[in-house]
């Protein structure tokens, strides 16, 4: 409780006492609205944060187990990279053998994945 | 509810009647508002100064704590302290839209604790005016520690919990509050008829 204050010459915690006592008593009814209030929300469907989250959509789902955006980027890479070779692969020519000489000239088919091996 | 039930209610903390209450029981919904239904409107009105406010804002303030039951967590906030700031911001929002002499007016004509004569009551309420308009203009830390322990009667360990201040940080905000009020005060005690009785 609070401590008189004898040595003030204004005697504030009389005035506090006062202040406390003056507080009315509130309307009975509004006990009884809190407890409407109350059984009101006991009495509501389950709220937005209590439903179950509903699961993505299948293309959604998809895109998600085949790794998203950098599975995609690296299939992409590669496809393009494929076509590369393929169009790349007369002037690779296994073995060409001229027809007005004797000799045979051999090449690397797989000289155009120097650079790429180099890349890791 | 029975005698037993209620009894046994009794026993338990805020926070298992809270969670007993978002699992259906009713019971716990009476027991929490009669516990600390006072205290919420009290801490309303003495912010208000006005019943139908302050009787406003506790319904608002338990409508609020309903919602939130369900997801109540036992290791967060007290039940206590989490509708005290509550029932803070809902007064501090009815007051900026509500702003007016009318809450004045209403302590003048309803005045809770009639005392002999008409003049010695609104003589007690003049003063008691005069004190809230004095903690009003009190920095907001200040009326708010000083409110929390002068007028709603808690212990300064509970105002620094409610507050996030250390115990010696509440009584020195407490202790300026007391001072300035004392000093702003002091000038109005004639006007304040205390010559007239024995309050001084």
């Amino acid at each position: 409780m609070t401590q008189s204050n004898k040595n003030d010459d204004f005697d504030l915690d009389a005035l506090f006492q006062e202040a406390r006592i003056g507080v009315p008593t509130p309307n009975p009814a509004l006990f009884d609205q809190i407890i409407a209030d109350a059984q009101s929300v006991l009495d509501e469907p389950l709220s937005e944060t209590s439903k179950p989250v509903s699961s993505p959509p299948w293309w959604r789902q998809l895109w998600i187990d085949i790794g998203g955006w950098p599975t995609v980027t690296g299939l992409a890479t590669a496809g393009i990279f494929g076509v590369w070779i393929g169009m790349s692969s007369d002037l690779l020519s296994t073995q060409t053998i001229a027809p007005d000489t004797n000799t045979v000239e051999l090449s690397d088919p797989f000289s155009g994945l120097d650079l790429a091996m180099l890349e890791g | 509810m029975s005698k037993d039930n209620f009894q046994s209610l009794d026993a338990l903390t805020d926070d298992a009647l809270l969670i007993l209450f978002s699992n259906g029981s009713q019971s716990a919904a009476q027991e929490l508002t009669r516990r600390l239904m006072p205290r919420v409107f009290a801490q309303a009105y003495h912010k208000l100064r006005n019943r139908s406010d302050a009787e406003d804002v506790t319904q608002e303030a338990f409508m609020k704590l309903w919602r939130i039951a369900k997801e109540w967590k036992q290791d967060q906030a007290k039940v206590s302290t989490w509708l005290y700031r509550v029932v803070e911001n809902a007064c501090i929002d009815r007051m900026r839209r509500n702003r007016s002499s009318s809450a004045i007016e209403d302590m003048v004509i309803e005045p809770a604790d009639p005392r002999p004569s008409a003049g010695q009551a609104l003589q007690n309420q003049s003063r008691v005016n005069a004190l809230y308009d004095a903690i009003d203009a009190l920095p907001d830390r200040q009326a708010t520690a000083l409110r929390m322990r002068h007028l709603e009667e808690k212990s300064n360990i509970e105002i620094a919990q409610i507050m996030d201040l250390s115990v010696d940080a509440v009584e020195s905000l407490v202790s300026r509050a007391k001072r300035t009020l004392t000093a702003q005060l002091q000038g109005q005690k004639t006007a304040l008829g205390y010559q007239d009785d024995s309050v001084q």
